[in-house]
């Protein structure tokens, strides 16, 4: 998933609706201050859950930027809320979700939560940007059902030891493991090509 | 919702604006981020130095035994602190901070307190904050703050 900070690879953000939900006001800086780098224009700030649940009644976003937002973890019950919710134009926005630190009883929480990917900080302008075009990949697929709702967990379609069957019916059979790592450093050519 | 399990290829609306023609180049992009972070460096100082402060108050003031409201407390001190310290060009202050946090969910899993775990961390914080010492110190600060977390792990489940 390696991008050169040195690319001069293109990419457009500057007509993406972009909602950042971030407590802290240092925090919420820190997010503006990146996205705004990367050409993004509508931004929108929500410091708790009820903003921005009050923002998604009238607005289709391209993406969220979304803390855990404290030792409670609000954050991934509004993933988890937001997965499920009516909001249809808004229910399977990508989710990038952000940490201090999570406790080992929130892994599974996190895991199970709906986001597209969760980033430790401190963030970095690479870092974000990386997993930005990573998660606005092409072709990944969302999953629904009682235990679980957001995009396919399952993203590095490594092929099964020889002689082992398909598990599940949506297995892919790819020639190596090594075509998944190439897809995964290709994610900019796909998105920004 | 049903037992079924439903796969399905939503809209990728960010997908299709991220290619649109115009835009910027990464490095154009990554370099106006890391500009606009900058200007933080000066902010994200003061409030550190504030957090600082208050995790080491909260850590005085919890009692020689386990008290869970206390342990959330400094918890969501630390935890809240991290990310601050790389802005202002302090990155051993956060790895700190992740060892406070990792050592205090150890605790609150296990129902326990060790003063002396959290104040090598308190002072630990301190010394990184004044950045003085070098990077082989930091490193070798930063390993011994690892060694005491690992004498109080806590075994997956428990």
């Amino acid at each position: 998933m390696a991008l050169s900070a040195t690319s001069r690879a293109r990419f457009n953000l500057s007509e993406a609706r972009i909602m950042l939900l971030e407590a802290t006001p240092l925090g919420m800086q820190v997010l503006v201050q990146i996205l705004s780098g990367f050409g993004a224009k509508d931004i929108v700030r929500a410091t708790n859950t009820t903003e921005a649940r009050d923002y998604l009644d009238v607005n289709q976003f391209d993406l969220m930027v979304v803390d855990t937002l404290g030792p409670e973890g609000h954050g991934y019950d509004f993933v988890h809320w937001l997965r499920r919710s009516e909001f249809k134009m808004n229910r399977h926005v990508p989710v990038l979700m952000t940490t201090g630190h999570t406790r080992a009883a929130d892994v599974q929480r996190a895991r199970d939560c709906g986001a597209h990917f969760i980033m430790a900080k401190p963030l970095t302008a690479i870092g974000v940007l990386e997993r930005i075009l990573w998660i606005a990949r092409e072709g990944r697929q969302f999953v629904e059902c009682d235990r679980y709702v957001g995009p396919d967990r399952r993203f590095r379609d490594i092929e099964l030891p020889p002689g082992h069957p398909r598990r599940r019916r949506t297995d892919k059979i790819i020639q190596s493991a090594l075509a998944a790592d190439a897809a995964g450093g290709e994610a900019l050519s796909k998105v920004a090509s | 919702m049903s037992d079924a399990v439903r796969f399905f290829t939503p809209e990728n609306r960010l997908g299709k604006l991220l290619r649109t023609p115009g835009g910027a180049a990464v490095a154009d992009a990554v370099a106006a981020a890391e500009t606009g972070l900058a200007e933080l460096g000066g902010p994200a100082r003061e409030e550190l130095a504030s957090a600082l402060s208050a995790v080491e108050a909260c850590a005085a003031e919890h009692p020689a035994q386990f008290e869970v409201h206390r342990l959330e407390a400094l918890y969501g001190l630390a935890q809240g602190a991290i990310g601050l310290a790389s802005l202002c060009e302090r990155p051993a202050v956060d790895e700190a901070l992740r060892s406070l946090c990792d050592l205090l969910d150890n605790f609150g899993r296990a129902e326990r307190w060790d003063a002396e775990a959290v104040n090598v961390h308190v002072r630990s914080l301190r010394l990184l904050m004044g950045g003085s010492g070098g990077a082989q110190a930091e490193a070798a600060v930063l390993h011994g703050l690892r060694q005491v977390v690992g004498r109080f792990a806590v075994a997956p489940g428990g």
